[in-house]
Order: structure tokens, then C-alpha cells, then sequence
């Protein structure tokens, strides 16, 4: 069973939530895809490995500008790669342990790992038909989410 | 009262820490793991805990039982991620005060706290 439009939803509300819990009411979606390479860089890749009842990977990535306003409205006045590298991580992680209101505590995730552009990259696991991707912008920003999952082992 | 703050990112302690100035609470310590959340509540004897789960090392709820050994009167918010309500409950269950989920507003952790700082007293 292939992603359907009912979990492509599921992901794209997660997204919505997060951002408006912490005041954001610019950011817009994009219509999602399914992308050809499911490790898209937009810059800084935060990365949670998922296990238990559906396996594979959850990338959050971003390019500065979308993380310097993040960092803006969630208060935080460091700039440097480290608090870039921290928000994307604590994003990926965010919409990631979210995702077990509608998958349950058997829908396992890892601490973030975290990547910068290209040098660090994380290969994709699962199959790669299984992912969609789901973009979004914010002023100067742009940022996408890429949920690569396996089908759902649920009884 | 002391708060002793637990969560791998820097910038959700960041944040918790910026919260709760001007309230009547004083951050003793910050800890990114469970191993040195133990051992800074061993130290610090915090009246107050936000603990993460999802950490490297030792996570907040393999910790959270070391933590009530530790210093048993500390009162303990979970603040995760971990939207499911099996992980809240065990939680709970566990020892914990309260749970809250992320992401959370400066509001929505104050409010939590002073639960825990009524229930405490």
C-alpha cells in the first residue's frame, strides 16, 4: 500500500500545527510531491529515523533564512551553525513524535541527526515510492518536509 | 523554587529558561541527557523538573525513575513531542506530575508549572 492522500494530509496538518502553536501565520504550503531523491537539502537537514510499526525516515530541511525567523519567534538570539543545526533537529523531532497521535507509541523515533548541505548526507532508507515530500515558505524562507515510510504494519 | 531544566536541544532549555524569568522559580541547572539530569538532581535537590524524553544516552522516562530515587519530593513535567496518549499515561504512571506536549507556548509552560507548584503545596 502506497502513501495515500489521507496520510499525505496527516503530514501536511502536522506541519500546519507546529508552526501556528508557535505563532507563525505567514508560512504557506505547497502542494506535495513525491520526490525523485527523498533526502531533499535546502541547507540544514534535520533527520529522525523511524522503527517499530512503520520504518524509515523523517527529514525536515531548511535553508538560513527560514531558520533565523524560527529562531526570531521562538525568542532565541543565537545565529550560529550550532543553533541552526539544534532548531532543525528539535523541528524534525517535533513533527516526528507528533506523528504518534495518529501512529501510536508503536511508531518509534530516534534522536535527530543532523546534516549541512551535501557534505553530511544521510541515505535514504525504505522504498523510495513510499515518500512524499511536502514544501513550504516563509517569507524568504523555504523549508520541506520528507516522510519516507514504510506501509503500515498495523493489525 | 529550584528548576532544574532537561532537553537535548539547547534551544528548547533556551526557551523554557526565558519562560519562567519573573517567575517565582530559579533555574539551578540545565542537563541535555538523563545521566546528567541525575546527577545534577542528586546535586541541585530541585523542587522542579521539565524533562524531555526523546534524549541520547538515557531518555527521560528510563531516567524519570532514576530522578524520583534520586530526590522523591522533585516534581517533574514531562515535555515531549510524543503525541500519543500510551507514552502520557506511562508517564504518569511512572511518577511524573504532568505532561506537556510540544510545541508549547511560554503561556502554556507557566501554566503547567504552577500546577505542579499547587499540587506541591
Amino acid at each position: 500500500m502506497n502513501l495515500n492522500s489521507e496520510e499525505f494530509q496527516v503530514h501536511i496538518d502536522g506541519v500546519k500545527h507546529y508552526f501556528s502553536q508557535l505563532g507563525v501565520d505567514q508560512l504557506t504550503i505547497h502542494p506535495p510531491f513525491i520526490p525523485e531523491d527523498p533526502v531533499l537539502s535546502l541547507g540544514y537537514t534535520g533527520t529522525i529515523t523511524i522503527s517499530g510499526a512503520r520504518s524509515g525516515q523523517v527529514h525536515f530541511s531548511a535553508n538560513p533564512p527560514l531558520l533565523f525567523a524560527l529562531l526570531d519567534q521562538i525568542g532565541e538570539q543565537g545565529r550560529d551553525k550550532g543553533y541552526l543545526q539544534d532548531v532543525v533537529g528539535e523541528v524534525a523531532n517535533t513533527l516526528s513524535g507528533n506523528l504518534r497521535r495518529e501512529f501510536g507509541k508503536g511508531f518509534v523515533i530516534s534522536t535527530p541527526a543532523v546534516s549541512y548541505d551535501h557534505t553530511e548526507r544521510i541515505e535514504p532508507s525504505g522504498d523510495r515510492r513510499l515518500s512524499m515530500a511536502v514544501p513550504m515558505s516563509w517569507g524568504e524562507g523555504s523549508a520541506v518536509l520528507v516522510v519516507s515510510l514504510s506501509r503500515d504494519q498495523r493489525g | 523554587m529550584k528548576l532544574l531544566i532537561v532537553d537535548d536541544s539547547m534551544i528548547i532549555r533556551n526557551k523554557i529558561e526565558r519562560a519562567v524569568q519573573g517567575q517565582p522559580v530559579r533555574v539551578v541547572g540545565q542537563a541535555k541527557d538523563g545521566l546528567q539530569a541525575i546527577e545534577l538532581c542528586r546535586k541541585e535537590k530541585p523542587d522542579l523538573m521539565t524533562l524531555d524524553i526523546t534524549m541520547p544516552h538515557m531518555d527521560g522516562l528510563t531516567a524519570l525513575d532514576h530522578l524520583l530515587e534520586a530526590h522523591p519530593p522533585t516534581r517533574i513535567l514531562i515535555i515531549s513531542a510524543l503525541a500519543d496518549k500510551a507514552t502520557a499515561l506511562d508517564a504518569m504512571i511512572r511518577g511524573a506530575a504532568g505532561f506537556l506536549l510540544k510545541p508549547f507556548s511560554d503561556d502554556e509552560l507557566n501554566e503547567a508549572l504552577v500546577e505542579l507548584c499547587e499540587d506541591a503545596a
